[in-house]
């Protein structure tokens, strides 16, 4: 049973339709890549599974139960949402780190609510995760310093270490190194593929096509709101059926 | 500026205010009456039975010796006015609270309730009239010219004055008479801001009340180099009271009471305005 | 004679500093519920707010002061709030109407990856605006308020016009007695006061600069 299932998602801001009939399923300890170009929607379906956009059609699944179903009111309850979003982690773009708190209290502040409001752990234990997960972003050393005094890259290391740190089903990233520097990308490209050796269940938006085809179990190429060719990477990104996928792979490799 | 504004802002509560009660001051002429009348008026009510019910009549009035004013060090009220209205309030059977008000709104705070009555060397002129219902006078009054001592034997004259600058009390009797001269004058909030203009030299003359002037200018004083030369007119000192109010028959009625009582005079005699008060 | 004259200044400063206090206690609070109002997604509970509070902000203090005193009395011929009261109602509101409209800007300065790093990681909306914005947002609006803070010390002068009793008042009686330093002697506590503000509030700028 694929861990996450997602069937003919729409949406539509407006009059224009962002996303149509998007379903792929992915699997326990996977990573799917999904390419293509500014504005084919790649960013709007993460937003949709983190449900920081509403789908106007379609159902997500996570373990075979359903979490949303645009035609089940049921499902889209307010108060539900909070805990269905916990399924889901989420690396943005631009990092989004709170900016008056540490690396480590960036990472064990939604930790440390959702304790003061089940019990379980103490301060002490989620300080020391915390600690950990920092280490494991190679930043032990980096754990009392405010974001602004991180670089990009060390930015956006915490932030996969603040979403790791709710042990989230599937982690998210949208475009994780588009703000960086060029310099700065590698370390955190390396960070996330040692996540993938480590079988983390991810989704990864991106623009790095080496990377994707590295890193990835499946590729998904979009374009214009749809899906238009998704497979194994060696398949998509080395030998694309669709034309579409081949002019967008050629501008790639031009630039 | 500030007296227009003033102006419009009450005229402009007063057309909203009648508007909204339904002419109960206009004399209503030509239309027909409106089917009901309003259940109770201000000026149907007894104001007199108003003040005693509240157990205090509330005197509005200003810093002004020798008619109110406050001893060095204490925080009562003495003076001619206030002394004669504290009798007048033992005469009611009621407390009287003293409120300094700002000159300017003595007529919104009759009407708001506000106070109860100006009281405060008002003088007497179509425009307080026409805002209040006074009294009779009680006590004589001249709007005089203050200017620097050592140049007042150039200024005797009423026709020696064009060419000075005035500083004179918004709104006062004496901004009146220099109205009628055609003077242009720079306007002040109170007469004793006027008289400083004086002493700064920020003016060259202002126009205050006699009573005022005896009192606070010249040797001995707090302005012992202003003096005071040409008298413009004539005038009368009154209470005001709302308009309608049971309030002036019964003061006239307690002034002639305690006129022939010796009280007035005695009182007067305190304040060294024995000479200025009306005879009876 | 300048001690008489201190005292007494220092109990129209009394005045001042409660009217300036009490204003704070209820606007800084009843300004928040404003912005909210004004950034409310019912539509015309945003234009009600945003009306009110072109009028408060457009408008002269000093018309409100009158309006507030008077008004019942002259439009209803209802008994009047007493002088002081009526002040610091007119003082609440006005202020209020300021304070908003610097919340709104501190607020909506947030950038929304700050709200939205906030849900994704499962917090209330609750939480995220005590754990999350809050501080960003007090950090934003130090300097206006600041501002604000020392207009109103300064704004409680108007309150004469009714005759409140506040230290320019005071400063002003002195004149009728022939002394004209008073009132200029008045200066010396505004600035203090304003002088202990303006600390204040450097120290808090400070204090929140270990983040940007």
């Amino acid at each position: 049973m694929p861990i996450l299932e997602v069937q003919h998602i729409e949406k539509h801001f407006g009059a224009t339709q962002v996303l149509t009939d998007i379903s792929f399923s992915l699997e326990q300890g996977q990573t799917i890549s999904i390419i293509g170009s500014s504005g084919s929607g790649k960013t709007t379906l993460l937003r949709c599974l983190n449900f920081l956009e509403k789908p106007d059609g379609g159902s997500i699944s996570v373990n075979g139960s359903i979490i949303f179903d645009a035609s089940d009111p049921k499902t889209q309850l307010e108060s539900e949402i909070r805990q269905k979003r916990l399924h889901f982690g989420l690396v943005f773009q631009n990092f989004n780190l709170f900016p008056q708190y540490t690396a480590l209290q960036n990472v064990t502040l939604a930790r440390e609510l959702l304790a003061k409001e089940r019990g379980g752990e103490t301060k002490v234990q989620i300080e020391e995760a915390g600690r950990e997960l920092l280490a494991q972003m190679g930043l032990a050393d980096r754990a009392s310093h405010y974001p602004h005094q991180l670089s990009g890259g060390q930015q956006q290391r915490v932030a996969i270490a603040r979403a790791l740190a709710l042990h989230p089903d599937i982690l998210c990233f949208d475009e994780p190194t588009s703000a960086l520097d060029p310099e700065l990308t590698g370390e955190v490209l390396k960070v996330i593929r040692s996540l993938a050796e480590q079988k983390t269940t991810m989704i990864i938006v991106t623009h790095e096509m080496a990377f994707a085809r590295d890193v990835a179990d499946q590729v998904i190429f979009m374009d214009g709101g749809v899906i238009v060719e998704q497979g194994e990477p060696h398949q998509v990104i080395d030998h694309p059926r669709e034309e579409r996928t081949k002019q967008f792979l050629a501008r790639y490799a031009e630039a | 500026m500030m007296k227009k504004l003033f102006a419009l802002l009450l005229a402009a509560m007063m057309v909203l205010s009648l508007a909204a009660c339904g002419a109960k001051e206009e004399p209503a002429p030509q239309e027909e009456q409106p089917a009901e009348t309003p259940a109770e008026t201000p000026a149907a009510e007894s104001d007199v039975a108003y003040v005693q019910d509240k157990g205090t009549l509330v005197v509005g009035m200003t810093d002004f010796a020798p008619m109110d004013y406050k001893l060095e060090g204490s925080d009562e009220w003495v003076g001619f006015d206030a002394d004669m209205a504290r009798t007048f309030g033992a005469h009611l059977g009621v407390d009287v609270e003293f409120v300094e008000i700002n000159w300017d709104n003595k007529a919104m705070e009759l009407e708001t309730k506000a106070i109860d009555a100006v009281w405060n060397g008002m003088t007497l002129t179509e425009e307080t009239k026409s805002l209040m219902d006074c009294s009779d006078p009680y006590c004589m009054n001249a709007q005089v010219v203050v200017v620097a001592a050592d140049k007042a034997d150039q200024y005797q004259t009423v026709e020696s004055l064009s060419g000075l600058n005035f500083a004179v009390e918004n709104g006062s009797a004496g901004a009146e008479q220099l109205d009628i001269l055609n003077i242009p004058y720079t306007a002040m909030d109170t007469q004793a801001k006027a008289l400083m203009e004086v002493a700064a030299g920020a003016s060259d003359a202002c126009v205050i009340d006699l009573l005022m002037a005896g009192a606070m200018i010249g040797e001995g004083t707090s302005y012992p180099d202003l003096t005071y030369t040409v008298q413009l007119n004539s005038e009368e000192y009154g209470v005001g009271f709302r308009k309608g109010s049971d309030l002036v028959a019964s003061f006239n009625e307690f002034w002639k009471g305690a006129y022939d009582a010796g009280t007035v005079d005695d009182i007067a005699t305190t304040y060294g305005v024995d000479e200025a008060i009306v005879k009876k | 004679m300048l001690l008489t004259v201190t005292m007494s200044l220092l109990e129209g400063f009394g005045t001042t500093l409660k009217l300036f206090l009490l204003t704070l206690l209820f606007a800084l609070p009843l300004g928040l519920i404003i912005s909210f109002g004004s950034m409310s997604r019912i539509t015309p509970l945003r234009w009600m707010t945003r009306t009110v509070v072109w009028i408060i902000r457009g408008s002269p203090l000093l018309l409100q002061i009158l309006v507030v005193f008077y008004g019942p009395g002259l439009l209803f011929d209802l008994p009047l709030l007493p002088r002081f009261t009526a002040a610091l109602v007119t003082f609440i509101i006005n202020y209020a109407c300021y304070f908003s409209e610097i919340y709104r800007g501190g607020i909506q300065s947030i950038p929304r990856g700050q709200y939205e790093a906030g849900q994704v990681l499962g917090m209330t909306k609750r939480q995220i605006f005590f754990k999350v914005t809050l501080l960003q947002v007090i950090k934003r609006i130090v300097p206006p308020m600041g501002n604000e803070f020392i207009t109103l010390v300064k704004d409680t002068a108007l309150v004469r016009v009714i005759s409140v009793y506040e230290i320019i008042w005071m400063g002003e009686s002195y004149i009728k007695k022939g002394l004209i330093w008073p009132l200029f002697y008045t200066a010396v506590f505004y600035l203090v006061f304003n002088g202990l503000l303006t600390i204040l509030f450097s120290w808090l700028e400070k204090k929140l600069d270990y983040f940007k």
